[in-house]
């Protein structure tokens, strides 16, 4: 019966477990698949479908542009006879035609937009152009107008409605688009002259436009109030018209665009001749640079774009290709520091001339059609082909549109318009851009950058994670380099050297500590410490130096006592060192200002800075980090060839002269050390200057747009060195716990064993305990380590969040973490920031859970060899 | 076996009218003086032992021994299983110190030093002992280093001498040829008896003025057990030995002294040969005869 119950029991127990077990299994697995599955869109490829065709023959070969509304209802063509068509997507049906030319006025020559906000400006035979927008106004019928031939229509299903184009939406509610087509006063641009590029730039209520005549004559004009976006607004009110001295011998320019807010104008010729004119000053254009942006034999210009943000130049050539040009910072440049590059390049594109460019109005997304008709979507910044396709009959494309939101592409042939539904996905976020270097607009060189929103619309998110792996990366060395060496002092501390009552009562203390909730260390250390300490910068690295002497000095001064004293005070050496400690840092606050002065030019922050001729010695970086292989340098010289000598003579002297012979030898050897990891320093930072290069300076950060792994660099009040500090406290109670309960499992033989050979507790600590707890050791501060790296709230609110990719020591940076704990709120659920964030979860977890793996395989390794013993 | 703690057969046997067995007397906690044979005082002494005793906590685990352990000799210590053995062997060399609640009076000597008195250094008078324990112990690290340890303690880094340290030690212990091809292996793959001799050879490595054995040949494997008997008969003369054991042949087979100890206390104390066939006391008798115990 016993029997029973007892096998019941089992059973009972073991179904249970197991059952935890796998449940503990399953939700680990559930949360991976779940994160996996969030992440996995960002690199599905982008779609193009089948396309649907508007009615043929007409609008004729004469589109120079058109567009398609957001809801993908309305199609509009600007013909060179000045017509703008309206026409049902659905359908093909007319829904009327706007003239934008005066009836026996001038003939329509030139169009061109703006690249922020997506409006016209249009150029006519007489030499005036006109501010025009195309748009749509949206309405909702109120209940008691719907009649019934709307409500029969099944949804998505439009009619038209006055003038505009009724549509009934998913919620069974009807919209209404209605055009919208304001179209301004003619101005005077080059009068008598027909115009063969016009460009605007609008911001800030204020207009730039610039105008080519036939006759190569080229003239900027600003517009001070905006211009209309609906009929009923005033017109604009122009100023004084500035002619632009390009060299007629060329010809009328091709093409004509404003970039960078208005302060560059560019013009380009077929023959692939690109002048810039820096135009910020518009009274005043000064000829920055020109070019040949089509180079090769008979390789022609045959379209010019500007992509959303306007600042990149698209150019599409006659052999097929497409190049993203951007102007970077370029001191040769005398007229004005910059230079226009070709950024990117899309080769590999059918050969016929590009004839066509459409540009998004939300990403950096643009299309291109050709004289083949082919056409290509494709991503600027990554250099991604989103999609291809080609167009019925291969007829050359006339004009190609993205839809506002970017969910369908137009083509325009001499047979009609297509409309194919599109779907980028996540164009910006390739393998590439997400983990490798990205090369942003106006950036000289690619960079690592996690930039996710900004104030305007054409703001181009940059998702580099690498910044938030470098910040968690210095986080976790920071914390580790503290908590570590503590941790694990404390450990050996408690549990080879405390009585087991002091052993029980500080234990339960310290783990105590982790209990402390992380977000009231990080307020701690950002409201009370990282203002205290960044008053003492210097007493903080001067203690770094004179706590450690201290305690050897004190430990020399001990072995320098009278034998019978020093065995007699043995229980005094706690207290005495705690003294030490006290005596390391009074010493810092005192001698902190001296070598403040000595080494930083008096002014620590001014120093890590580095900017001021005062302090442009950078030696004082490299004196600090070469201190400590130079401290072991001479320890092991001494050890070496020291030490022996003073053994020798100590063997004919008494103790007390040996330990002053040894405090001698101390304090030679820190001299020793001070000296050495002076002329070191000397060395290195000059070394450079023999080849003429610049000094090696630690604070001066490489430009390449890479990391930077000097641990100087300017001082910021919320800066490593506070979540070092404050994070190390986190993660030491955890640390400590388990390397106490490794070192404890040492067998106590294994100790009596050692101090029966004779051995003081510290040498049996350290040649016995500590390597047989080796893997346990090991595998605390793997733990430890994965706390570390996963720690947010320290670091949410002490790091200051820069996602800087530097070692700087005195600077704040961003984790995966505290990134994730910041944006995620604000993330638009299934944006690309919003699955980037999820990435960025999921490389957190893959690397806790492998460092997690590890400690645990360690552990258990270590288990078996304890068995062993 | 005696049980020592709980009241026996003997203590009920014994009415009040017989006069009471000196077991009993010390049952009872009555001071008792150790019949030390006359031969003992004769021989010159390594380590003395006057007046010690030792409590644990409250509980009293050594009475007032008085005991002297001659030079070059192997003096064995005999008696029922928790009577003190180890704890006074462990005092010989301040092993005790290591737990809290051990207090003791009274005074060792280790050739004239003391060993107790206040500002004697711990470290340097272990370093005058090898100890070698009931279990061996060996360290997890390579056969040579086990060997050497004591000298490296002591800050010895050439790796000639220490070279020819572990030899002279593993020789000691009879060990060498079993192991020379596979010095720098982990001492923890040897067998437990090689394991055992290796952790002699650790103790005579320093050349301690006395060694230390706490039951070393208690291995379930007579072969091993015989082999480290040997070991001991090689170590006799140039060593100083005490070793505690619970086999009575070993005893007479190895030592050339032995002491019988009950509760805590030395009972009887002489030559192996005079306390094994002639002792002085019944009880010693009955113990070694294995009449009690
Ligand atoms: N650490 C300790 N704390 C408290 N009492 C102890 C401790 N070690 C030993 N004792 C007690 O002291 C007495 C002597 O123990 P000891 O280990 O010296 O006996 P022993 O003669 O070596 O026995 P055995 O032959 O079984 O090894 C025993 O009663 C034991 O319970
Ligand atoms: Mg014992």
């Amino acid at each position: 019966m016993r029997r029973r119950s007892t096998r019941l029991a089992d059973a009972a127990a073991r179904t249970l477990i197991t059952l935890g077990g796998l449940t503990t299994i399953v939700a680990v697995l559930a949360v991976f698949v779940f994160l996996f599955w969030v992440v996995k869109d960002l690199f599905l490829s982008a779609e193009v479908g089948e396309p649907k065709r508007l009615g043929t023959g007409e609008p004729g070969a004469s589109v120079l542009v058109a567009g398609i509304d957001e809801y993908r209802t309305i199609v509009w063509m600007l013909g060179a006879d000045g017509a703008l068509t309206l026409r049902v997507a659905h359908t093909g049906e007319s829904l009327g035609v706007r003239p934008l030319v005066v009836d026996g006025g001038p003939r329509l020559t030139a169009v061109g937009k703006d690249a922020s906000s997506g409006r016209f400006v249009l150029g006519y035979a007489d030499g005036t152009v006109r501010l025009c927008s195309i748009g749509f106004r949206t309405e909702f019928l109120e209940a008691d107008v719907v009649d019934a031939g709307l409500r029969e229509l099944a949804v998505d299903g439009v009619r038209v409605w006055g003038d505009g184009l009724a549509q009934r939406t998913v919620r069974g509610q009807f919209r209404v688009q209605i055009p919208q087509v304001a179209l301004d006063e003619p101005v005077a641009m080059v009068a008598g002259s027909a115009i063969t590029a016009v460009a605007r730039s609008t911001h800030d209520d204020a207009t730039v436009v610039a105008a080519a005549g036939a006759d190569g004559r080229v003239v900027l004009r600003v517009a001070t109030k905006a211009s209309p976006m609906f009929e009923e607004e005033p017109a604009a009110e122009w100023g004084e018209p500035s002619p632009v001295a390009t060299g007629s011998a060329r010809g009328a320019p091709r093409f004509a665009q404003l970039t960078d807010l208005g302060s560059n104008l560019v013009l380009a010729w077929t023959d692939g001749t690109l002048e810039r004119w820096a135009v910020r000053d518009v009274r005043a254009p000064r000829l920055a640079e020109t070019l040949d942006v089509a180079p090769g034999s008979g390789v022609e210009l045959t379209s010019l774009g500007l992509l959303l943000g306007g600042v990149t130049l698209i150019s599409g050539r006659s052999d097929g290709s497409v190049g993203g040009w951007f102007v970077t910072a370029n001191p040769t440049n005398e007229v004005d520091g910059y230079a226009l590059r070709e950024v990117h390049r899309f080769d590999g594109l059918e050969r016929s001339p590009v004839v066509a460019i459409a540009t998004s109005a939300r990403e950096r997304i643009f299309a291109v059609g050709n004289a083949a008709g082919r056409a290509y979507a494709m991503y600027m910044t990554s250099e991604k082909r989103l999609a291809e396709f080609t167009v019925r009959d291969h007829e050359p494309v006339l004009a190609i549109a993205i839809a506002p939101k970017s969910d369908a592409i137009l083509t325009i042939t001499a047979r009609g318009a297509s409309i194919r539904p599109f779907t980028p996905r996540h164009p910006e976020a390739t393998f590439g851009s997400l983990f490798g270097a990205t090369w942003y607009e106006r950036m000289p060189h690619p960079t690592h950058t996690w930039q996710s929103s900004a104030g305007t619309d054409d703001f181009e998110p940059k998702l580099s994670l690498v910044p938030l792996i470098f910040g968690t990366v210095k986080a976790t060395v920071y914390s580790m380099l503290l908590a570590v060496p503590l941790a694990l002092f404390a450990a050996i501390y408690t549990a080879e050297f405390l009585h087991a009552r002091t052993k029980a009562r500080i234990k339960p203390i310290v783990e105590l500590m982790a209990s402390l909730p992380s977000v009231v260390l990080g307020f701690l250390a950002a409201i009370v410490i990282a203002p205290a300490a960044e008053a003492v910068v210097p007493e903080l690295v001067t203690a770094v130096i004179t706590v450690p002497v201290a305690f050897l000095l004190g430990a020399h001064v001990w072995q320098a006592l009278p034998n019978s004293i020093a065995v007699r005070r043995a229980p005094w050496r706690l207290p005495l060192a705690a003294v030490a400690l006290a005596l390391g840092i009074g010493a810092a606050a005192a001698i902190g200002p001296v070598v403040e002065d000595l080494l930083f030019a008096g002014d620590v922050r001014l120093w890590l800075d580095g900017r001021v001729p005062a302090v442009a010695d950078g030696s004082p970086g490299w004196f600090l980090l070469l201190l400590p292989p130079s401290a072991l340098a001479v320890a092991w010289f001494a050890a070496r060839h020291v030490t022996p000598r003073i053994a020798l003579r100590a063997a004919r002297s008494t103790r007390g002269v040996a330990g002053l012979l040894h405090l001698a030898k101390f304090a030679g050897g820190l001299l020793a050390t001070i000296g050495l990891a002076y002329l070191a320093a000397r060395i290195v930072y000059q070394a450079p200057t023999i080849l003429d290069h610049p000094p090696f300076d630690l604070r001066v950060a490489s430009d390449d747009g890479g990391m930077n792994l000097s641990p100087f660099g300017t001082f910021d009040q919320r800066n490593s060195l506070i979540v070092g500090f404050v994070m190390g406290f986190a993660i030491i109670p955890i640390i400590y716990t388990l390397a106490e309960d490794a070192l404890t499992s040492v067998p106590q033989h294994l100790r009596a064993a050692s101090l029966g050979c004779g051995a003081t507790p510290w040498q049996t600590a350290v040649r016995v305990v500590v390597p047989t707890a080796m893997s346990g050791l090991f595998s605390a501060c793997m733990v430890g380590l994965g706390r570390a790296v996963g720690e947010t709230m320290i670091v949410l609110m002490a790091a200051g969040g820069t996602a800087v990719m530097d070692m700087n020591l005195f600077s704040g940076f961003r984790t995966l973490s505290a990134n994730i704990a910041t944006e995620l709120p604000e993330a638009v659920r299934d944006s690309t920031h919003y699955r980037t964030l999820f990435l960025a979860a999921l490389v957190l977890f893959a690397v806790t859970f492998v460092i997690n793996s590890v400690a645990e395989a360690v552990r258990q390794r270590f288990r078996k060899r304890a068995y062993q013993l | 076996m005696l049980e020592p703690n709980a009241p026996t057969a003997i203590g009920k046997a014994g009415s009040d009218a017989k006069p009471r067995s000196r077991l009993q007397r010390i049952q009872a906690g009555e001071p008792v003086e150790t019949i030390t044979h006359e031969a003992i005082l004769a021989e010159d002494p390594c380590l003395q032992i006057e007046r010690f005793n030792l409590w644990y906590g409250p509980k009293q685990a050594l009475h007032d021994n008085a005991f002297v352990v001659p030079r070059g000799k192997i003096t064995a210590l005999i008696g029922p299983s928790g009577c003190g053995k180890s704890t006074l062997l462990r005092s010989m060399n301040r092993l005790n110190d290591l737990i809290d609640s051990v207090r003791v009076t009274g005074e060792m000597r280790l050739n004239g030093d003391p060993i107790y008195a206040p500002g004697v250094d711990v470290i340097e008078l272990r370093k005058r002992m090898g100890m070698v324990f009931q279990k061996p112990n060996p360290f997890p690290m390579s056969i040579v280093e086990n060997v050497v340890y004591a000298l490296r303690i002591d800050g010895e880094r050439d790796r000639r001498v220490l070279r020819e340290a572990a030899e002279r030690a593993l020789r000691g212990a009879a060990l060498w040829d079993e192991v020379k091809d596979r010095l720098e292996d982990s001492a923890l793959g040897l067998s437990g008896g090689q394991q055992q001799r290796l952790c002699i050879a650790r103790a005579i490595a320093a050349d301690p003025e006395i060694l230390l054995m706490d039951e070393p040949c208690s291995a379930p494997d007579p072969i091993a057990t015989g082999r480290i008997e040997d070991l001991m008969q090689d170590l006799r003369g140039d060593y100083t030995i005490v070793i505690v054991t619970h086999n009575m042949q070993q005893a007479s087979r190895t030592s050339d002294c032995t002491a019988f100890m009950y509760l805590g206390r030395i009972v009887e104390f002489g030559p192996t040969a005079d306390l094994f066939q002639k002792p002085r006391l019944k009880e010693t008798e009955d113990y070694i005869t294995g009449r009690f115990g």
